[in-house]
């Protein structure tokens, strides 16, 4: 009986790296980021096979059921996976940041220097003249002007 | 002038004209630049047509993403300062003079904040409710951070050199305005307050609406305190 529910366990740990075989089949997630937890389920299913190794490891570290020792290592393996999830997720969130807003500083420049500029909401203009538009910008010195304008104003500006 | 902005198409466009005609008024060269942070109405296409700079950041960065994005380019362009107004019209630009005024001083402040509670009390002075929560928050910022700041969440804010020089590299995202505060002071900056006068909102809706919950409260604290230890360990930072 006590056999038989341990291998039930294994099984559900082995369909649960079953799914995540299959997300990574289809590159839903990297394997970078998921090995960490693939090794910790395939971990859990070698205790699941060998009950023994968990009481007998148990019994060393002076837990009285081999059931506390066990939840006591998931919680902890599970405690650590997610810290390193969130601090991936922070730095991440960081860059995303910064690359966004180099974006929009690269666009408002761009859209400065070419006289090209879709704006939210701005009322979208006939393909025709937008091109003869953008052509006599392109010609104009003005583009220039205004990239100087902010290496050689006085100080104080704000 | 950055000028942060989402969904604010009423009332940036004034706003804009408003600071433009300060530039004259003041004798100095004042650059609008709307930071539109993901605006999903007309609020771009009406700050460019007020004549103002306008950055489109691509996704929703949140208040302080924004601001950041404007003290990027000051900071890139070698503007000499920045000065931080709301797009909703909360801060009148006829107030600039006063923001611009200490910078006469030697040495300048780094820092450079316009409250609402100077000692005439005019103007917009906004709700009971909001008034405890900042109360909280002033004695938080002077017990943790040692800044004596009256009006920690104000956003109409002048940020000098050395300022934009921190701000470049690192800029608080969570609750921006009272953890910027504690970030200058950590970094050795010089912060000074002056009184203006500010109206309540023309047009759009307040990013602030959690302010009655004692968990908004503890979060700005606790951002606040953490924000304080990290930047007196490390005040300078390495560029993102």
């Amino acid at each position: 009986m006590e056999v038989e529910r341990y291998w039930i366990f294994a099984l559900c740990c082995l369909i649960i790296v079953g799914l995540l075989v299959r997300l990574l089949l289809r590159e839903r997630v990297s394997l970078q980021h998921s090995l960490a937890f693939l090794l910790f389920m395939l971990g859990v299913v070698v205790t699941a096979v060998f009950p023994a190794i968990t009481s007998r490891l148990g019994q060393l570290m002076g837990f009285a059921l081999p059931s506390n020792f066990f939840f006591a290592i998931l919680i902890g393996v599970l405690v650590l996976l997610h810290l390193g999830t969130v601090i991936a997720l922070s730095r991440l969130e960081a860059r995303t940041i910064a690359l966004t807003q180099d974006l929009g500083l690269l666009q408002e420049q761009v859209a400065r220097f070419t006289g090209h500029a879709r704006l939210q909401g701005a009322p979208v203009a006939d393909p025709t003249t937008q091109a003869v538009e953008a052509g006599s910008r392109t010609a104009n010195k003005d583009v220039d002007a205004n990239r100087a304008a902010p290496v050689t104003a006085p100080r104080t500006r704000a | 002038m950055v000028v942060p902005a989402l969904n604010e198409e009423r009332s940036v466009g004034p706003l804009v004209e408003d600071l433009r005609a300060q530039s004259g008024k003041l004798g100095v060269e004042i650059v609008p630049v709307v930071i539109d942070d993901g605006s999903t109405d007309r609020t771009a296409a009406v700050a460019a047509d007020a004549g103002a700079r306008v950055v489109q950041l691509p996704k929703n960065l949140g208040i302080g993403g924004a601001v950041q994005t404007g003290l990027r380019l000051a900071w890139r362009e070698g503007f000499s300062c920045a000065v931080q107004v709301d797009g909703d019209g909360q801060h009148p630009p006829e107030e600039l003079a006063k923001l611009l005024a200490p910078l006469r001083e030697s040495p300048p402040p780094d820092l450079i904040v316009g409250t609402r509670y100077g000692e005439n009390r005019q103007g917009f002075q906004s709700t009971l409710l909001r008034r405890i929560g900042s109360g909280w928050l002033r004695w938080v910022l002077r017990r943790v951070a040692g800044v004596p700041s009256t009006d920690p969440t104000s956003g109409y804010r002048l940020y000098g050199p050395r300022a934009l020089a921190l701000f470049e590299r690192t800029y608080p995202y969570d609750y921006p305005e009272p953890e910027s505060l504690a970030m200058a002071r950590a970094a050795g900056l010089t912060i000074l307050e002056v009184p203006v006068i500010m109206r309540p909102r023309t047009a759009g809706t307040s990013s602030i609406k959690s302010w009655r919950t004692a968990y908004y409260m503890l979060k700005v604290s606790l951002a606040v305190t953490l924000c304080y230890v990290r930047s007196v360990r490390r005040p300078w930072p390495k560029a993102m």
